[in-house]
């Protein structure tokens, strides 16, 4: 009884561990980006390279680099855990002038839809949004364009294009952007 | 009883592997792909093992040459690599208390400083209110970092309201060639309008000396090569959106990877609205009919 007793709270306590103790140990860095584009791939791969060492407050990034995921799963699964979250994909103006980011999948994530960014994985608020994507910071006298999103929802810091960006540039800009604040700065 | 007590327990250990298996299986998956090499872009080196023509001490003097960098400040250097540019460079930085004051890019082979920003100034007043009297400060400036106005089209200036409670004057020109446009040529010189001095500079120039602007091959071959190059690719072309010539280097976008930009040359930029809704953009090299680059808005 008493073996048993034991190799059952062993049992738990293990699968509770398992999924606490990586709660605590890193930040996480969301990466996504979409297939069709050429350069988006290797975007994410180099926030990868300079992002992986770095560290704040003393913990690591873990960079995850997503490919093709679905609006539903950016929204429940990305946003409200990532430190710093990236989005390499198309973006666009609808009729009334809201921005949005596009999935693979053609969804569309609007600023209205962002969820609380206040309380990531491994404790405080999300560090930097950063839609690499057409008009992803074009602002607007309508409220809830993109950065209000972010911001409204506990971002600390949001950033976007305010024109249509061509592959290359966004490729050239967030690689620069990530290497100079990572730990080389 | 010990029986039931037993079975109790280890149907609650199972419940919980069980429900702990669900619930990660309904999270999707993170991926975390190990690329075969991570793709070209800016890298650090190490000057103790870097050849270069230009020392960081020798790069120092010659910021101090075009510019009163202060003598009070710590100054740090580091080494970096453009690989896509093919371009080694020193950052240097001007610092007081931590804090930049001064910044600057300076070619590591050939010396030339390429920007500079300068953050010793308020902004906070608009004394100047006028963009012509910014574009001729600016042109002043040319002069002194030895650009030929000749070289560049008309300046556009905007006014520039981004850090906090400082404004900046910014004059923008655009290299040009025999009246083409030459892809990512350009100078930009900031101005604080308090004061009306220049606060900084920024240039790239591309080299186009022996450029011949007559092509080879028609526009429109330029445009079939264009369209049927993006048909191979899968796409559905629904418009020519335009056809321009200009001067560039190649940077074989259509590749697939990031790759060092080629030699300049005469291109045919054909724009493309394709049935993903965004536009793509094909580089056709106008003396032999080849892909050689390109883009695709997001």
């Amino acid at each position: 009884m008493r073996a048993s007793k034991a190799l059952s709270v062993l049992t738990i306590t293990t699968i509770l561990l398992f999924g606490i103790v990586p709660v605590q140990a890193d930040w996480w860095l969301d990466a996504h980006y979409d297939s069709r584009l050429t350069w988006a791939d290797d975007e994410v791969y180099r926030i990868d390279y300079h992002m992986e060492p770095e560290t704040y407050q003393g913990i690591e990034y873990t960079v995850y680099v997503l490919k093709n995921w679905y609006e539903s799963w950016i929204i429940d699964s990305s946003l409200p855990y990532a430190k710093v979250w990236h989005m390499a994909s198309h973006g666009n103006l609808d009729w009334l002038g809201y921005n949005y980011l596009l999935t693979y999948y053609d969804e569309s994530i609007y600023g209205g839809e962002i969820p609380s960014l206040r309380n990531v994985h491994g404790g405080g608020a999300m560090l930097l949004g950063f839609g690499s994507a057409c008009y992803s910071g074009r602002s607007a006298w309508i409220p809830y364009m993109l950065h209000e999103g972010f911001i409204d929802n506990g971002a600390v810091a949001y950033m976007g294009y305010w024109d249509p960006v061509g592959d290359y540039d966004a490729y050239r800009f967030a690689d620069r952007f990530y290497y100079y604040i990572s730990r080389h700065s | 009883m010990k029986f039931r007590k037993k079975l109790l327990f280890t149907v609650f250990a199972l419940a919980v592997i069980v429900g702990g298996v669900l619930a990660v299986n309904t999270i999707p998956l993170r991926e975390d792909i190990s690329p075969e090499g991570y793709p070209i872009g800016i890298k650090e080196l190490d000057p103790k093992t870097t050849a270069v023509e230009v020392s960081a001490d020798q790069a120092i003097e010659t910021v101090r040459k075009l510019w009163p960098a202060p003598h009070d400040a710590e100054v740090k250097e580091m080494l970096l690599m453009d690989d896509m540019l093919s371009r080694t460079f020193w950052l240097l930085t001007w610092r007081v208390d931590d804090e930049i004051i001064l910044a600057a890019q300076i070619d590591a082979n050939s010396g030339e400083v390429f920007s500079l920003l300068d953050f010793r100034y308020d902004g906070k007043k608009d004394n100047l209110g006028n963009t012509t009297i910014a574009a001729e400060i600016g042109l002043e400036m040319l002069k002194k970092i030895g650009v030929p106005a000749n070289k560049l089209s008309e300046p556009t200036v905007t006014i520039n309201k981004g850090y906090p409670h400082r404004i900046t004057y910014s004059v923008l020109w655009h290299q040009v060639h025999e009246d083409l446009p030459v892809l990512d040529g350009y100078v930009l010189v900031n101005i604080d309008p308090e004061t009306l001095k220049p606060v900084g500079f920024a240039k790239g120039l591309i080299n186009t000396e022996g450029i011949d602007t007559r092509p080879d091959v028609l526009m429109n071959r330029a445009t079939n090569v264009a369209k049927d190059f993006i048909e191979a690719k899968g796409y559905e072309v629904r418009e020519i959106i335009d056809v321009e010539l200009a001067i560039g280097r190649p940077n074989y976008y259509w590749e697939g990877r990031p790759r060092k930009l080629g030699e300049p040359t005469l291109l045919w930029l054909v724009t493309i609205k394709t049935d993903l809704g965004s536009s793509a953009e094909i580089w056709v090299d106008a003396y032999t009919g080849e892909v050689v680059g390109g883009d695709q808005t997001r």
